[in-house]
């Protein structure tokens, strides 16, 4: 079992490398706006290999304009040999079939898990025993449990996924695992929604994408609604939900397959120091 | 600015209406306002999928099979062509013989074309040996030209385009790629989040229901709801009730010409879960612009908006005060990012009024959904 770090900041790859993680994952997973210069990418590129880390860079859903961005970085990971990068837009994947050192794992954008919805009462609705039932089998699993699907995917060279922690759905990753995909599961929040018209930045009163000062790198939010009692956490163009990671669930994704985990470093799950990580590495370690 | 107008949209084709419908009515409605194309659903034709109601309800699509034959037969006698939604999101085994005929029955009642928004159910349809155009939903997010090439890679004949794209992307994008581009022009809402990335549910459940009605007697989505929000590092409170996550586009009347010169196939209204005297007067208003467009009228296009802009428009229940609602927010489909939000819809009193009428529409509708003549 791996342990990644995985941060769009540079200050907290800094510290997550100096962690006992076994691999570092940088780069912005939901916001195009948010990816990293070249010369950032080769900073961060060349601080996890000196430590003999693993580095695997995370990639977002882009327009156009930041796809040529993205292609240039591509490009200077191919010719640092194996690379892992997570890709989360069906355009970087077709982008990513010139390179033949990059590796490519599917990002939590691309794999669709009805359970991310905070609202479990849809699997309790008063419909009979059966008709629940059914829905409960539909609403815990991926777009990734037929295999044609993984097969397609399969074909365009992924083998590695990321998916959520939601321990209703564990049962079903053992069907991912089976088939030959490398489960990587994301330790502590849900994404439950993703925008381009960022939410932070329109609270914030920030006037474009292009001159974004990118506020969340430092801030993220908190959104209550008493009366639905839902807690949401807004951070940059993405609304997450929160899960408790345990040993229990940890040793039962074991058993089903899961190959790495990952801890997110960022405001939200306030995880920032090397010895916050440590202490999560152990808190979950079967 | 009205000559370049003129320039580029004779340059370009004028694209094809699409419209939504839910009901037969709807149907005849939206063809005799001058839909192009419509496209719709029958998924609760679909048992194990009845009860789960992730994403769009039974109310969405057409009750049986016999009424999209029938909506068929108007459609094609009208020269009308009839999509099919089989955008499920994901497909599993559990669902994959009762999709697999849900996408049979359809292809016996006639329908030209399937909108596809999973690999799953592509790698599935193309099991099936169907000889049908596919069209690739906005669920598989498509944001750039490499995106386009992967699906048409896959075998699909067009691409209906991520709902946040701005008309420079869309433009770059249509010039880039070899299939036909198709965007969304029009919503009653229209969503604030990436389509498939968003797991807010839009359709409702009893619990949920109960809640939202405590709220604000009203089926707003959870992303249109009041937030307090609290800063992570301090847990300060630091808005009391604010509509944070509401980034929801209404209307694109006056990107029109813009939208042409980008060369895309199809302009889409979203809405298949509304009301067809929605999906009638919007179909309507598209139709009458588009087609002074066509002629190269652009004073009287612009003269067109601008009313539109100004007026209480009491054909349209969905676009009354529409300055209010809609520009002065700029909640236009294709404006910049960043727009203004957190304001009421409309006035008060407008909002009232419109809902009342709304109510009423509606529930005509809902009588005349039985007996429609031709």
């Amino acid at each position: 079992m791996k342990v990644s770090v995985q941060t769009d900041s540079f200050a907290m790859l800094k510290e997550g490398v100096e962690s006992e993680c076994d691999r570092a994952r940088f780069g912005s997973e939901f916001c195009e706006w948010m990816i990293p210069s070249l010369e950032g990418l080769k900073k961060a590129y060349s601080l996890v290999s000196d430590k003999g880390k693993d580095f695997i860079y995370v990639t977002p859903r882009v327009s156009p304009s930041n796809l040529e961005k993205i292609q240039d970085q591509l490009a200077f990971l191919d010719r640092q040999g194996k690379i892992g990068v997570v890709i989360n837009d069906l355009g970087i994947l077709n982008v990513l079939e010139q390179y033949q050192n990059l590796k490519a794992h599917l990002g939590r954008q691309l794999v669709y898990m009805p359970a991310r919805c905070p609202w479990k009462e849809i699997t309790q609705q008063p419909v009979g025993f059966l008709a629940r039932r059914q829905v409960a089998k539909i609403f815990y699993q991926t777009n990734l449990n037929y295999i044609p699907t993984i097969q397609l995917f399969q074909k365009h060279g992924i083998s590695d996924v990321d998916v959520d922690w939601i321990p209703e759905s564990f049962s079903y990753f053992n069907f991912l695992a089976k088939n030959g995909l490398n489960l990587s599961i994301h330790m502590h929040l849900v994404p439950i929604a993703v925008t381009r018209r960022c939410h932070t930045a329109r609270f914030l009163g920030e006037k474009s994408p292009e001159s974004c000062s990118q506020p969340c790198n430092t801030q993220a939010f908190l959104l209550k609604h008493n009366i639905l009692r839902l807690e949401l956490h807004l951070y940059g163009n993405a609304v997450f939900r929160s899960v408790k990671p345990t040993k229990k669930d940890a040793k039962k994704l074991i058993k089903n397959g899961a190959s790495e985990f990952i801890i997110g470093m960022n405001p939200i799950t306030k995880v920032a120091t090397r010895e916050k990580v440590n202490a999560l590495i152990h808190s979950i370690q079967p | 600015m009205d000559n370049n107008d003129r320039e580029l949209t004779q340059e370009r084709p004028i694209p094809k209406l699409l419209s939504p419908i839910r009901s037969y009515e709807g149907a005849v409605r939206v063809i005799r306002a001058g839909a192009d194309e419509i496209y719709c659903g029958v998924i609760s034709e679909i048992p194990s999928l009845k009860h789960f109601v992730l994403y769009r309800g039974v109310w969405c699509n057409l009750p049986t099979y016999e009424e999209l034959g029938r909506v068929v037969k108007y459609a094609h006698d009208h020269g009308v062509k009839v999509l099919l939604t089989a955008n499920l999101p994901f497909m599993i085994e559990a669902v994959e013989n009762e999709i697999k005929n849900y996408i049979r029955a359809c292809l016996d009642e006639g329908i030209d074309a399937l909108i596809i928004g999973d690999l799953g159910v592509l790698s599935m349809v193309k099991s099936m040996s169907v000889d049908i155009p596919l069209y690739a939903s906005t669920y598989l997010a498509t944001l750039n030209q490499e995106a386009v090439a992967f699906l048409t890679k896959l075998g699909f004949e067009r691409v209906i385009l991520e709902r946040q794209l701005t008309i420079d992307e869309i433009a770059e994008i249509v010039q880039k790629s070899q299939v036909e581009i198709e965007v969304f022009i029009h919503g009653l809402g229209g969503c604030s989040h990436i389509d498939v990335s968003c797991y807010l549910i839009h359709a409702h459940f009893p619990e949920l229901n109960r809640v939202r009605l405590m709220i604000d007697s009203s089926f707003n989505p959870p992303c249109k709801l009041p937030f307090e929000v609290y800063d992570t590092d301090n847990d300060q409170l630091r808005s009391n009730s604010v509509p944070i996550l509401d980034a929801q586009r209404i209307c694109s009347i006056c990107d029109l010409p813009m939208l042409i010169r980008t060369g895309v196939t199809g302009l889409k209204i979203e809405g298949r879960g509304n009301p067809a005297v929605f999906q009638e007067s919007t179909t309507k208003l598209y139709r009458e612009l588009l087609d002074l467009l066509e002629r190269g009228q652009m004073t009287a296009y612009w003269k067109k908006v601008e009313s539109l802009k100004r007026q209480f428009i009491p054909m349209h229940p969905y676009l009354q005060n529409l300055h209010e609602s809609c520009c002065e927010q700029k909640r236009c489909y294709y404006s910049p990012f960043f727009h203004a939000p957190y304001k009421l819809p409309v006035s008060w009193h407008a909002w009232t009024k419109c809902q009342f009428k709304t109510l009423t529409m509606v529930k005509n509708d809902a009588r005349s959904l039985t007996g429609v003549q031709e």
